[in-house]
């Protein structure tokens, strides 16, 4: 994750992605110049309208110049339209090409990217990210360089008018942005500080509406509504402290140029009085120094911009950076026929290099259509076995192997294709209900996506609901129960039809009379495919071949079911506290 | 909650609900003049500063209208001194001085408006979001079942914030920005009627141009809003589905979905690009044409000796200020547009009518034993009953666990004690005191609550525990904890009861939030417990400590248990079997056993159930 990129570097990479669409960049270039050079020319014709036209009483020169401006008009209209369009195509067409970039690699990546990475700060790469790396083009660039330009060719046509009045015009330049810039530097922490008051603040509402009922039943609504104003009082003094400081940079602006416009016409009236200058070159001087300052002001929150927008596009770097660590090998083993036999040799696995083991020495032998039952307490290891065997994970030691031939010689697709998930939380997609059924064959029909759900016990319920199998599941539609969800996930594995099954935890987030319904569905599920079941209830793996229990990473204990009540192991202890249980109806 | 509640496309009722809540889709309304009124009246108890800011606002639009006619007295002034009038260089430097009082004036006023509105504005926003907590704090959990955590907390939070934009930039800046066009419009007439009326002659053409441009503008920036929400939602889901899509191999599948929502974005903004860019050169057109008349009409009427020249320096002055408001008139536009629809969210929820409430002659419940007594209860959450009938007596004292399918209403018939939602029919007393008849604090003050889903603050453990009673001294807070056995756990933290425990408790096992959980309980030292018992499963260890702690916990309390745990079960003094809605078994563990009904077939299937934990 240490991939520390410099500024020079960030800056090069964003501005070569322009050249990828070398005409618009060509276009927004030739606008940007063509703009200025008529925005420049207009204060010059208006000096000459007045010099000469005006002063002469010449009514040719006067209808010349007038002319000639709205000529000026015209081709600074037509680039502006110009320039504003491609510099913004410009960003839209780079920021297409890496957020369609950036979702490709997210999907190359393996389980143990998504074990360190959170959601949220996924998706902001593809949002807030994208969105810094547009306004990067336009308006930023953008307007760097026709600031720079602009100041540049008003500096040299000042000074070459009238170099006194040009340097007392010029002085300012520095100022504005002196100004802009320290004001900008010190104010972003302040709106920073604000930005987490307010963080803190909603972190309150969020917390009294999530435990709601706990508020009402304890009587603590006044409590409730103090805190939260004490929050918000906070808040205000935060926003105000940057407010104050932001509005004083705001008024401070245009004071410089005002005083500086002053000097100009103090010092420009005294030429003309004294006859080394005309009134149409002060008017010039006046135009230009209006001209200039818009732009200049704008500096401050570009380089907020900028300084974002390189940001954005080190965190956007930092993922594609990131190299997939499971993909299929060239000449990969694609069998036409897979018969599921699945065997761990001495499998040592951490989820880090070099972190602590959480699978050592695992060896287990699954024949085809065989049921292997995995046991032991939260974290001893029993779901990472079955991720690698669907290579989410590689092995740091031995080999998991199907039908013989190490998971890591598979296509990855081929390997996937035959195993089917049934997890303790169901993940269902904002979509037809259907859709989800056949997420795993997208071109599965629907009676044979009937006939899934009517074998995972799920048609029933799905033909009650308002759109039967068309009806729109998530946010927008309908919510499952737990129950129900369970059924979809099982529908969708049969309609998989794997070699290989994992049920996880497939029962434990369900009441007790929905679990007999899911277990024969389930029973549907496993005839004849090599299963393996995680489960920390008993029921689901009575019947198993062959039950592993597992403590602290390693296989302490294997056997049938009779055989591990014969062990008077661990097994057996648990199974006595569960008979105990039962008889005296209490653990303790 | 029940399934019905989650469920709203279940029954016409709520799907009403859900077709109100979609409009919120609708952006092209105006705001509407309730909507500002109400707002206005926030802005009431501020009007001194508001005042002051309005004033600053017309100081600053004067002062700086000022500016270029004082350079138009100065050009004149130094063009007559050098054809030789006398008294140039005086009237120079007397303009020059006034130009500099005026340049500070305005400083002082942009600063004293800048300053107010953002003053005015942060406080009005902070008052409507207290008011909207405030408001939450009251309101019925049906508003909560309906709209939803999510939806409520971006009410307050983003909601809000737009129409503090609405305030700032919206409100205020347009009324400077009218105040500059009307400012220019005096100011040019005033200089010369004739050359300010030729000038106006352009204004029409760039009314025509906002017009038509906001014709075409709304539809497209609506389009880009909707394309960008579809890509974010596809986006969002995938990311968070990522295992999911790579177990079923999806992700060629879904790229192509990804690339197509992201091409819609791309194809949407380009469009809107095209739209965006035109109004900015169209008004430098505009500006440029009316510049341009000034220049040909008033330099002949310079000429004529009818207009000085430096009149028509400063017309120049204003023909470039003129255009520059109605260049940020499409941002004002998009900013009240969006606020219009946030006010009118805003102030719906402020409006959603609090159901439960305290009746007019409500008593104050005095202490009570807890004798609990449902008759003929009937209760639903919307148009259908989830509660049929049901009568029902917890002796005060006594644990009754309930049990039975999900959706069978076992949490609703425990919500309705606590009065979270009001019965339809029927009634339910507490030690003869219909819970309706007495205040909703002198009623829930004797409650205590445990959810199922272990609920901390982001506060210390000590905070945390004294939530059921604010005064306990650090004392009564460590006996609490040691009662439930959580004592020893918290000692060995590094800052033992000061320990801050994040958001959800994170850091904590969920044995030990229960534990804490429970540790408050037993400090507020309620009647009635009422109790939605955690599903999840925990080591035989802490399995033990939670039993232990529930028995402590109950002890002479009369308790209402959602209960999973077996232990929990055989040990309460009536189990209620929940089917429908309807109670179909009640009786203690031994009897219902016997009789070998419903409660000893779900008993059986439970058996199994308890952890499979190995070493224990």
């Amino acid at each position: 994750m240490d991939s520390q990129h410099s500024i020079p570097y960030l800056l090069r990479r964003l501005c070569s992605e322009m050249f990828l669409n070398p005409w618009l960049t060509f276009w927004a270039i030739v606008s940007i110049l063509l703009g200025i050079a008529a925005s420049l020319a207009q204060p010059l014709l208006i000096r000459s309208l007045i010099n000469t036209g005006i002063a002469n009483g010449d009514k040719q020169v006067i209808t010349e110049m007038a002319v000639a401006i709205a000529i000026t008009a015209l081709v600074s209209a037509i680039m502006a339209y110009v320039r504003s369009v491609t510099t913004q195509q410009v960003g839209e067409a780079v920021t297409y090409r890496l957020r369609n970039q950036v979702f490709r690699h997210l999907e190359a990546m393996a389980y143990s990217f998504y074990d360190t990475e959170q959601t949220g700060q996924l998706l902001s790469r593809l949002t807030e990210d994208i969105r810094n790396i547009r306004r990067f083009y336009s308006p930023a660039l953008r307007t760097l360089i026709q600031t720079f330009i602009l100041v540049l060719g008003s500096a040299v046509i000042m000074l070459r008018l009238n170099w006194q009045l040009g340097l007392a015009a010029l002085t300012i330049v520095p100022l504005l942005l002196g100004i802009t810039l320290v004001f900008g530097a010190k104010v972003r922490p302040l709106y920073l500080l604000s930005q987490r008051q307010f963080g803190d603040a909603m972190n309150v509402l969020q917390e009294n509406l999530a435990g709601m009922r706990l508020v009402r039943a304890f009587g603590r609504e006044a409590y409730e509504s103090r805190k939260f104003l004490d929050e918000g009082e906070e808040l205000y003094e935060r926003q105000l402290d940057a407010a104050r400081l932001a509005v004083t940079a705001n008024a401070t602006l245009p004071l410089v140029t005002g005083l500086g416009t002053a000097a100009v016409i103090g010092i420009g009236g005294w030429q003309v009085l004294h006859h080394s200058l005309q009134v149409g070159t002060l008017l010039a001087f006046y135009l230009y120094m209006t001209q200039i300052t818009d732009p200049i002001r704008q500096i401050g929150p570009i380089v907020t911009n900028v300084a974002l927008a390189l940001a954005s596009t080190e965190r956007i770097f930092e993922v594609l950076e990131r190299k997939p660590r499971i993909y299929s090998p060239p000449n990969a083993y694609r069998p036409a026929d897979v018969r599921g036999h699945v065997t761990f040799d001495d499998v040592t696995f951490a989820y880090r290099r070099g972190g602590r083991p959480v699978l050592r020495g695992i060896t287990i032998d699954a024949p085809p259509g065989s049921v292997t039952g995995l046991v032991g307490t939260t974290g001893s290891g029993k779901s990472s076995i079955v991720q690698l065997l669907a290579r989410f994970y590689d092995v740091r030691g031995g080999r998991v192997l199907v039908d013989g031939v190490d998971v890591r010689e598979w296509d990855l697709e081929v390997l996937r294709r035959n195993i089917g998930f049934v997890l303790q939380e169901t993940f269902l997609f904002s979509d037809r209900i259907r859709d989800n059924i056949a997420y795993g064959r997208p071109d599965a029909t629907l009676d044979e996506i009937v006939a899934a759900a009517k074998a995972a016990q799920a048609h029933e319920f799905i033909s009650r609901l308002p759109d039967g199998y068309d009806t729109l599941l998530g946010e927008r539609g309908v919510n499952l129960s737990g129950g129900q969800k369970q059924r979809v996930a099982i529908a969708r594995a049969l309609l998989l039809n794997p070699r290989i099954l994992v049920l996880d935890e497939a029962t434990s987030s369900v009441d007790m009379e929905t679990e007999a319904e899911i277990q024969q569905a389930l029973s549907t599920l496993m005839a004849g495919r090599t299963t393996f079941i995680i489960a920390q209830r008993f029921s689901s793996v009575r019947n198993a071949n062959q039950i592993c229990v597992l403590s602290d990473g390693q296989i302490t204990e294997r056997g049938t079911h009779t055989e591990l009540l014969l062990l008077d192991g661990a097994y057996r202890q648990t199974y006595d506290v569960q008979t105990r249980d039962a008889a005296t109806g209490g653990v303790a | 909650m029940s399934t019905a509640t989650r469920n709203p496309a279940q029954n016409p009722a709520s799907r009403a609900h859900l077709s109100l809540d979609d409009r919120e889709n609708d952006l092209g309304r105006k705001l509407n003049r309730e909507s500002a009124l109400r707002l206005l009246a926030y802005i009431k108890p501020y009007w001194g500063q508001a005042a002051l800011a309005l004033f600053a606002i017309v100081v600053q639009t004067v002062g700086e209208l000022a500016l270029p006619r004082l350079l138009g007295v100065a050009i004149d002034a130094v063009r007559d001194g050098a054809l030789g009038a006398p008294g140039g260089g005086r009237k120079l430097a007397i303009t020059v001085i006034i130009f500099i009082a005026c340049v500070l004036i305005v400083f002082v006023a942009r600063w004293t408006q800048g300053y107010l509105t953002t003053r005015v504005g942060t406080r009005v926003i902070l008052d409507l979001r207290c008011a909207l907590f405030d408001h939450l704090q009251v309101l019925g959990m049906k508003t909560f079942d309906r709209m939803g955590v999510g939806r409520l907390i971006s009410r307050v939070q983003s909601d809000v914030s737009v129409l503090q934009d609405l305030i700032t930039s919206g409100i205020i800046g347009l009324f400077a920005d009218l105040l500059v066009l009307g400012g220019i419009i005096i100011a040019m007439f005033t200089l010369n009627r004739e050359l300010a009326l030729v000038c106006y002659l352009v204004a029409p053409l760039m009314i025509a141009v906002v017009i038509v441009w906001r014709r075409y503008a709304i539809p497209v920036y609506r389009a880009v809003r909707a394309a960008n929400s579809r890509y974010i939602g596809y986006s969002a889901e995938n990311i968070s589905g990522m295992r999911v899509i790579q177990a079923f191999r999806r992700e060629a599948e879904n790229y192509v979905r990804y690339e197509r929502l992201s091409w819609t974005v791309y194809r949407e903004s380009t469009r809107s690009i095209l739209l965006n860019s035109v109004l900015a050169p169209s008004v430098e057109i505009i500006s440029g044409l009316a510049t341009v008349i000034v220049l040909l009409v008033g330099g002949n009427l310079v000429l004529s000796q009818s207009l000085t020249i430096g009149a028509l320096t400063a017309f120049i002055g204003y023909v470039t200020r003129f255009f520059q408001p109605i260049r940020t008139l499409s941002d004002r536009y998009n900013t009240i547009q969006s606020a219009s629809v946030a006010a009118e969210r805003v102030f719906e929820l402020l409006d959603e009518p609090i159901d439960i409430t305290d009746a007019p002659d409500a008593a104050i419940l005095p202490p009570i034993a807890g004798n609990i007594a449902f008759d003929h209860v009937v209760f639903g959450y919307t148009d259908r009953p989830v509660i049929h009938d049901l009568t029902l007596t917890i002796p005060a004292g006594a644990t009754a666990a309930f049990v039975g399918a999900t959706g069978a209403g076992k949490s609703s018939i425990i919500n309705l004690v606590p009065r979270f939602y009001d019965i339809w029919d029927g009634s339910l007393t507490i030690d003869g005191y219909d819970i309706r008849n007495v205040t909703l604090k002198s009623l829930r003050r004797q409650f205590g609550i445990v959810l199922q889903d272990t609920f901390l603050f982001s506060a210390t453990i000590a905070d945390n525990i004294r939530y059921g009673r604010l005064d306990a001294t650090d004392e009564e807070v460590e006996a609490a904890a040691r009662a439930v056995g959580v004592h020893d756990f918290i000692d060995r933290l590094p800052e033992r009861y000061q320990t801050r425990v994040g958001e959800r408790g994170s850091g904590l096992s969920v044995g030990q939030r229960q534990l804490i959980a429970f540790a408050r309980v037993f400090l507020a030292d309620p009647r009635i417990v009422v109790l939605d018992e955690a599903t999840s499963s925990v080591d035989t260890q802490t399995e033990r400590a939670i039993q232990d702690a529930l028995r402590t916990v109950l002890h002479g309390r009369t308790s209402l248990v959602i209960a999973h745990r077996l232990s929990t079960i055989v040990e309460a003094d009536l189990i209620v079997v929940i089917d429908a809605g309807r109670i179909i078994e009640q009786g203690r563990h031994a009897d219902l056993i016997a009789r070998r009904g419903a409660y000893y077939r779900l008993y059986q299937a439970a058996q199994f159930h308890d952890n499979m934990v190995n070493g224990a």
